[in-house]
């Protein structure tokens, strides 16, 4: 028996906490660059009929009634196809040369589920496959020689199962000051083992502490980006990436969603402004990258978990579909098409473009050509010659 | 909620069995006082279960908010000027977030709290989201339906679901017609309500599309709306069956499957027992719940008393709702903490009546990353602040129950003992604190 506290929560108690500080470690700060990846992720699933659209194709115009884009608006990339008119600051990339358009990217026996479909993009899965390591986590996870900090940097929100892998270090943020004033608190603990639950906790905590010093040193130099983003919510994300790269944290993969493309109703609208969203930012983002030195050593690349139904819905928008086309872009990019044009003559059962180029081909040439790290799991598929 | 102020306290080793009640409060509650686990220092455990699932029978509800009863439904077409549009676009946002507090509030004081819980569950499980929904009024309507068949029956539930013109709304059912089906209701309904992935075909979707076109909502009130000049009463093949199915026709058809029994228990399993459930005892429990014509509450019953929920303990990860309702529920905080409980959630990435997607909060190891791990601790550094009163020094005994009530398990850090609030916040920024 024992008198026991009164122990209550209340506004009346409230008591700003300090934050201990930790002591800083000076560190060396290696500038070695590593080769960047900006993963792009579209998610809900991206209408690439209406993103690079076959403008010159009856076909095209007799399947989207209501939504078809109209010849006269598209921006030329050849007298076939041309990008949605939103597209301007991308078109400009065409026109330099560092952009590659990749055709009629999906996998065989699409699934039509977001979910599902996203796992086997996240996972380079066949159809009929359940893995759990992401396909970046599994390149970068094994690497021979780790650099500093992390393995991957992912905005705050955004889905990180590419990065999924048990020796993955991959931070999770908002932007380095909102994460440097909150890491400064956290202290070591052992890695729990016989605990999956608790396992996770030790290890996401762990990374925290051993990012912190490197970050927090970093940070120090202060540079500001270079061109300011608007306000928006991608824009932001950007801003925020830019400014690591800005201070010298580079890490070998970046990852970001912006989205939902799920547009079953009323498409033309939200697409425009979804494909603006996106074109503004990376126009800024590519202006960054320039001004920084990093655009030769960054691939910037897109990707979402299917494209849509040929045809449009009753909806004036479209249901989920299987194969679309994707970006990439940089500086060491070599511009051009990709990959085979889906006909919309011969859809399958269910009236979806027919894939003709495998995702996992988009991977292994990243992982291979701009990583350089070797890809036996991916042998079965082409490298691509975008890189 | 009464202040603890306690002055006795049950020692662990005077109450062997208190580490499992611990664990089936801490499954079955959104948090409890010290309190709460003690007065089951002297029950068993299978009447712990019982209790507890008698318990849910209290249906005590706090009165929604009252901004709810004005007028957030669009009654007519007639333009509105620019004032009218700001005001009732203010009246809207308030009324959201008077929605999402008063949900916080009912939580922190359910007096059935495995009945919250559930209902927290379906909201996760037939997920509508306010965000696309608009109508904060019909969220609240979804809303009582998942209590009031919370721990029911889910042949009622899917019943009632398929009509709810928030659900409707939010997968685009209203505008799902004979001439242009509209699948994704169709389509969600298969994948991520009852049968799971793999369990249909395309051509399944495209037939329960069409079973739901006409199925749609009242402009002038919010209620359901059969349009019968949308309905296709055509003959469609559904799932091997042939007939001129109605939405109805459509969910009988599918509580014929075993896979939708199996699929209920499984997303159950994760919820209440483990991250990796047992296929078989999975099986066994569907068969059970199939020919249970669907009841909530023995199924619940089975998984509380199984073999393999008291062999978990520790083994899940809270949610943010579990962390911040929890601690609040455990600290007898103030209701008018409400909002910022409601804040909180949405920073830590759980905003109520708004999940992120179609397919809920993942939960589990998702909810931790180093962003929210960070967001967390400053969450719960910031209550630890906030307890008053501790700074007395704990004896041994009193820390180790402290331990079993916070933690169930030892912790990983150190915990001082210079005082009882040191040693609470300790435990609290401790990652087992994460578990429950």
């Amino acid at each position: 028996m024992q008198r026991r506290d009164f122990i209550r929560l209340s506004l009346a108690g409230a008591a700003v906490l300090m934050m201990p500080t930790r002591i800083l470690a000076s560190q060396e700060h290696t500038a070695s660059i590593p080769p960047i990846l900006i993963l792009i992720e579209l998610e809900g699933g991206n209408d690439g009929l209406n993103t690079v659209v076959p403008y010159s194709d009856e076909r095209y115009t007799a399947l989207r009634p209501s939504l078809a884009i109209d010849a006269s608006q598209v921006l030329e990339i050849d007298n076939a196809i041309g990008l949605h008119p939103a597209l301007s600051g991308l078109h400009e990339r065409w026109q330099e040369g560092t952009l590659a358009i990749v055709e009629g990217v999906g996998y065989p026996q699409p699934n039509r589920s977001h979910f599902r479909s996203k796992d086997i993009w996240n996972t380079a899965s066949n159809s009929d496959e359940y893995l759990s390591d992401g396909w970046a986590g599994n390149a970068l996870g094994t690497r021979q020689n780790p650099g500093p900090f992390a393995d991957s940097v992912t905005m705050a929100n955004d889905d990180t199962a590419p990065f999924a892998h048990p020796q993955m270090r991959n931070i999770v943020l908002r932007s380095a000051e909102s994460y440097l004033n909150a890491a400064g608190m956290i202290a070591p603990v052992p890695n729990a083992e016989d605990n999956d639950a608790l396992a996770h906790i030790t290890a996401v905590q762990n990374v925290i502490v051993d990012s912190y010093d490197y970050l927090e040193t970093a940070m120090r130099s202060n540079s500001a980006v270079p061109h300011a983003f608007g306000p928006g919510v991608l824009d932001q994300k950007c801003s925020s990436l830019v400014e690591l790269l800005a201070n010298g944290v580079y890490v070998p993969a970046f990852k970001l969603s912006h989205g939902s493309y799920d547009t079953h109703s009323n498409q033309a609208s939200t697409h425009e402004s979804l494909l603006s969203e996106l074109d503004g930012a990376l126009a800024i983002l590519v202006q960054n990258l320039k001004a920084l030195g990093l655009w030769q050593q960054t691939v910037i690349m897109t990707y979402s978990e299917f494209g849509r139904r040929a045809a449009e819905n009753g909806s004036a928008g479209t249901d989920h579909g299987t194969a679309a086309v994707q970006f990439v872009l940089g500086g060491s990019v070599n511009g051009g098409l990709y990959g085979q044009r889906p006909s919309l003559s011969h859809l399958d059962e269910n009236g979806d473009l027919v894939h003709t180029t495998d995702f996992r081909s988009m991977y292994r040439t990243v992982i291979e050509k701009w990583w350089q790290i070797p890809t036996e799991y991916l042998s079965g598929f082409e490298t691509l010659g975008f890189l | 909620m009464k202040p603890s102020t306690f002055t006795t306290f049950v020692s662990v080793a005077d109450s062997p069995d208190l580490g499992l009640k611990r664990h089936l409060l801490s499954r079955t509650h959104f948090g409890f006082d010290l309190q709460t686990l003690e007065a089951r220092s002297n029950m068993g455990y299978d009447a712990c279960v019982e209790q507890i699932l008698e318990g849910t029978r209290d249906d005590t509800l706090l009165p929604l908010p009252d901004i709810l009863n004005e007028n957030l439904l669009r009654r007519d077409k007639s333009p509105m000027d620019d004032e009218e549009r700001q005001r009732r676009r203010a009246t809207l946002r308030q009324a959201r977030a008077s929605l999402k507090v008063w949900w916080v509030r009912q939580m922190l004081t359910a007096p059935s709290q495995l009945r919250e819980k559930m209902t927290l569950f379906w909201h996760n499980h037939f997920v509508s989201a306010v965000q696309k929904v608009r109508s904060p009024l019909l969220m609240a309507r979804q809303n009582m339906l998942f209590r009031n068949e919370a721990v029911g029956n889910f042949r009622r539930l899917l019943e009632s679901i398929v009509r709810d013109p928030a659900m409707l709304v939010y997968l685009d059912n209203i505008s799902n017609t004979k001439n242009s089906p509209n699948e994704n209701l169709g389509r969600e309904l298969l994948e991520l309500f009852t049968l799971g992935e793999g369990n249909y075909t395309e051509d399944d979707v495209k037939a329960a599309a069409r079973a739901l076109t006409g199925y749609s909502v009242n402009r002038t009130d919010g209620t359901f709306r059969f349009d019968v000049r949308q309905h296709d009463f055509g003959e469609k093949s559904f799932l091997g069956q042939k007939g001129n199915f109605d939405a109805e026709a459509i969910v009988r058809i599918i509580l014929e499957q075993d896979a939708t029994a199996v699929f209920i228990v499984r997303k159950l399993w994760r919820e209440f027992i483990s991250d990796t459930p047992d296929e078989e005892e999975v099986q066994r429990l569907a068969a059970l719940f199939r020919s249970g014509d669907y009841e909530i509450r023995p199924l619940l019953k089975k998984i509380l008393l199984s073999d393999a929920f008291k062999a978990a303990p520790n083994r899940l990860i809270k949610s943010p709702v579990e962390l911040l309702v929890g601690l609040a529920r455990m600290f007898d905080a103030d209701t008018v903490l409400a909002e910022k409980i409601a804040q909180g959630c949405r920073i830590l990435g759980q905003t109520l009546f708004d999940p992120p997607n179609v397919k809920g909060w993942p939960g589990y190891t998702a909810w931790i990353d180093t962003q929210s791990l960070l967001r967390r601790r400053q969450a719960l550094a910031k209550a630890a602040g906030m307890l008053s009163h501790t700074e007395m020094e704990p004896e041994p005994e009193l820390l180790e129950t402290l331990e079993l009530w916070l933690l169930g398990t030892d912790p990983l850090s150190e915990i001082p003992t210079t005082s009882v609030g040191a040693a609470i916040k300790a435990m609290t920024e401790d990652p087992v604190f994460e578990l429950k």
